[in-house]
């Protein structure tokens, strides 16, 4: 076990902002914390960082200050420091030496395509470029236990492929992952376990797998030709049928094997593919906050 | 491995030491020091090296032979010889430049006139006043019968030997304007330091927070750590631009040694006044006033996200800073009575007892009460300072209410 959280409760003021939060980290993994903005993910990932401390519970840390390293929701860099002076200073504050610093700097920057940047000041960069640096003196060091918060917000497709790709890599190396994300399709595919909170409470904890089977719906996917008034037989959730496919939404699991029965009677099915829930719609009906406007 | 505030002392003393602002200061405040002295120098010298002639008309036909004697080369005596009216007129159409007139009763009504188209050259002028009063009265002396030597005697100037009364050494010789000049000066560097390097901590935590690089900072740094950091790096950054300005001085004074023979004499003196003992009571007073001063600036920055909200905050703080300047002339001319006393011991003006060390002696139990009270002020600041660093370095945006300061202080 790498951490585990007892009843954590955090009040700002008047705000209960962390409502009993109790989790447990294994080492080796990745654990995507998920949540609408504001729901006290931020504040989770300060507490175990002990930036923030718990006015209620207890946080059992089972690792050394030097490794876990931790990229804050709110980043930022010294502009007038070299991408070099950047990498020398926060490797050393994050316990390492400069011959380990020197030794491993190049492969990095050469990676993330920065081999040509790193005598430019900071303040040279663009934006995109900045969040590599940061990502860099983050995981540079490939340590125990990695804190992300939102670590793929204001990235470009390509370069959030590049950060879930090394961020999978780190975990295969050994590192256990911890990232906090509002955005669900982010989690999806590099998550082995994900823990949903919202209003400071914990919903959902769970192996990704796990509570794909647990949660949701029964989605269902057909295509078909016929009269598509057929799909809707009293089993079904919702029906979006787009005239020569539809996605259905059934109200209980168990009726698939009944519902494909009755549609396959009636219509001429060239597909019938039964998907697990997305990640999204898990969230959104643990929540239950369908259409909330901060999702997106 | 290192300590981490080492690190950040590291950073924070290349950042400002590579600064712009650094290299510019360390190398133009020597240069405008020189050039300022160095003209007011120039100027006057040239001044009193200018030959000047005054033209005269002497009616007591005594005065002249004894006051060209008195008077330097540079004041060269022409007699007019015209009438005093046609001398003003020759003065108002700028043909001469300063006329002298002396009456045939100037003995009895010790009154001379003098017109010039300046009257601002106060120093000849007074020059040429005592050089008179002079020669009246030892006119008056001779005509009562008295010897040359009687007159010398009785004419002679008085001079004050003075002298410092310490318990340990009895009587010392020590000239109290070189004594005062000294104080003044070391109060007057560590008033300059506090002023000038002080606010640097504020600038650095509000920089901190611009660059949103404090949360990364307090994740692996302690606040004491990252505190400890910037106060010795702001502050190793100050003594290392006060060693560049000593080299400099140490050269301009080896070079002016060899320029003008006679400032040897001056070095020396001057460095033989120079007490030991005072220059550890300046460091010591020099550190612990720039601390106490500092962490106040830290704790500003890190209320605070950007330094228009910040310069109102620093506002009070600043005329703490500049209060022993004002207290500075009342404490040095009564170091010893009780609101001298009184106010050296406050924290906040503890230079004004480095003022009274100099030019006074303090009771041991007074100085140890001040260091003292300053430790006890810097560690109830750390204690402040940390625990108002954790939170209101992530407190982004929003100046803080009083109410939410106590919460920080209590959460922190």
């Amino acid at each position: 076990m790498l951490l585990q959280l007892e009843r954590v409760n955090k009040y700002y003021g008047s705000f209960h902002a962390v409502k009993d939060l109790s989790f447990l980290l294994e080492e080796g993994k990745i654990y995507g914390i998920l949540g609408r903005n504001g729901a006290g993910k931020t504040t989770t990932l300060r507490m175990i960082m002990e930036i923030y401390y718990p006015e209620q519970g207890e946080i059992k840390r089972f690792f050394k200050n030097s490794e876990v390293s931790y990229l804050p929701e709110e980043r930022g860099l010294y502009p007038k420091m070299t991408v070099a002076e950047t990498i020398d200073f926060f490797g050393q504050i994050k316990g390492m030496s400069r011959k380990e610093i020197r030794a491993n700097a190049g492969e990095w920057l050469e990676h993330f395509d920065l081999g040509e940047w790193k005598d430019k000041k900071v303040e040279a960069l663009s934006k995109g470029m900045q969040q590599k640096v940061q990502f860099i003196i983050t995981a540079m060091n490939t340590p125990r236990f990695l804190i992300l918060d939102e670590p793929f917000s204001g990235l470009d497709p390509l370069n959030i492929q590049l950060f879930k790709d090394e961020i999978v890599s780190l975990m295969r190396r050994g590192t256990t992952v911890l990232f906090s994300t509002h955005i669900m399709e982010h989690a999806e595919n590099i998550c082995n376990h994900v823990i949903i909170i919202d209003k400071g409470k914990k919903v959902v904890d769970g192996e990704m797998s796990r509570v794909k089977e647990e949660y949701g719906k029964m989605n269902i996917f057909i295509r078909y030709s016929g009269d598509g008034r057929f799909l809707r037989n009293g089993m079904e959730e919702s029906v979006d049928d787009y005239g020569t496919y539809a996605e259905v939404v059934l109200k209980k699991r168990e009726d698939y094997p009944d519902y494909l029965r009755t549609v396959a009677a009636r219509l001429d099915l060239s597909e019938f593919r039964v998907d697990l829930p997305s990640l999204k719609s898990i969230f959104l009906e643990a929540v239950g906050a369908k259409g909330d406007e901060n999702e997106k | 491995m290192k300590n981490k505030w080492f690190i950040v002392f590291k950073k924070e003393f290349w950042h400002m030491v590579k600064s712009k602002s650094f290299i510019l200061g360390t190398i133009l405040t020597p240069l405008i020091i020189i050039l300022f002295f160095g003209i007011v120098f120039i100027t006057q010298k040239k001044n009193m090296e200018k030959v000047r002639e005054y033209h005269y008309i002497d009616e007591t036909a005594q005065v002249i032979p004894l006051l060209e004697s008195r008077l330097p080369a540079t004041m060269k005596m022409t007699p007019w010889t015209g009438d005093k009216e046609e001398a003003i007129t020759a003065l108002r159409q700028k043909e001469i430049k300063n006329f002298l007139y002396f009456p045939e009763d100037l003995f009895d009504e010790y009154t001379f006139e003098y017109y010039s188209e300046t009257i601002s050259d106060s120093q000849r002028i007074s020059l040429i006043e005592n050089v008179i009063s002079r020669i009246i009265q030892i006119r008056k002396f001779s005509d009562r019968g008295l010897s040359e030597e009687e007159i010398s005697s009785l004419l002679a100037s008085a001079n004050a030997k003075t002298f410092e009364v310490t318990k340990e050494e009895g009587a010392r010789k020590k000239s109290a304007e070189i004594s005062f000049g000294i104080a003044y000066l070391l109060v007057f560097l560590i008033y300059m330091s506090v002023l000038s390097w002080a606010p640097q901590m504020l600038r650095s935590t509000i920089e901190d927070k611009n660059n949103r690089v404090a949360e990364v900072l307090v994740s692996h740094v302690k606040p004491s750590g990252i505190m400890a950091g910037k106060l010795s790096g702001t502050a190793v950054a100050g003594v290392f631009q006060y060693l560049i300005w000593t080299v400099m001085a140490l050269m301009g004074i080896a070079l002016l040694k060899q320029a003008v023979p006679g400032s040897q004499v001056v070095v020396k003196a001057l460095l033989g006044s120079l007490n030991p003992s005072l220059f550890i009571f300046f460091i010591l007073y020099f550190l612990m006033g720039f601390l106490v001063f500092a962490l106040i600036f830290g704790i500003i920055g890190a209320m605070f996200s950007n330094m228009q909200d910040a310069q109102n905050a620093m506002t009070p703080a600043i005329l703490v800073c500049v209060l022993p300047m004002i207290f500075l002339m009342g404490v040095s001319q009564d170091p010893s009575s009780s609101f001298s006393v009184g106010i050296s011991l406050v924290p906040f003006l503890s230079s004004l007892m480095l003022m009274r060390i100099g030019i006074s002696e303090v009771p041991p139990l007074q100085i140890g009460l001040s260091i003292g009270l300053l430790l006890v002020t810097i560690f109830i600041e750390i204690w402040l300072a940390g625990r108002i660093y954790r939170i209101g370095l992530l407190s982004y945006g929003k100046k803080p209410t009083w109410k939410e300061l106590v919460s920080w202080v209590k959460n922190g």
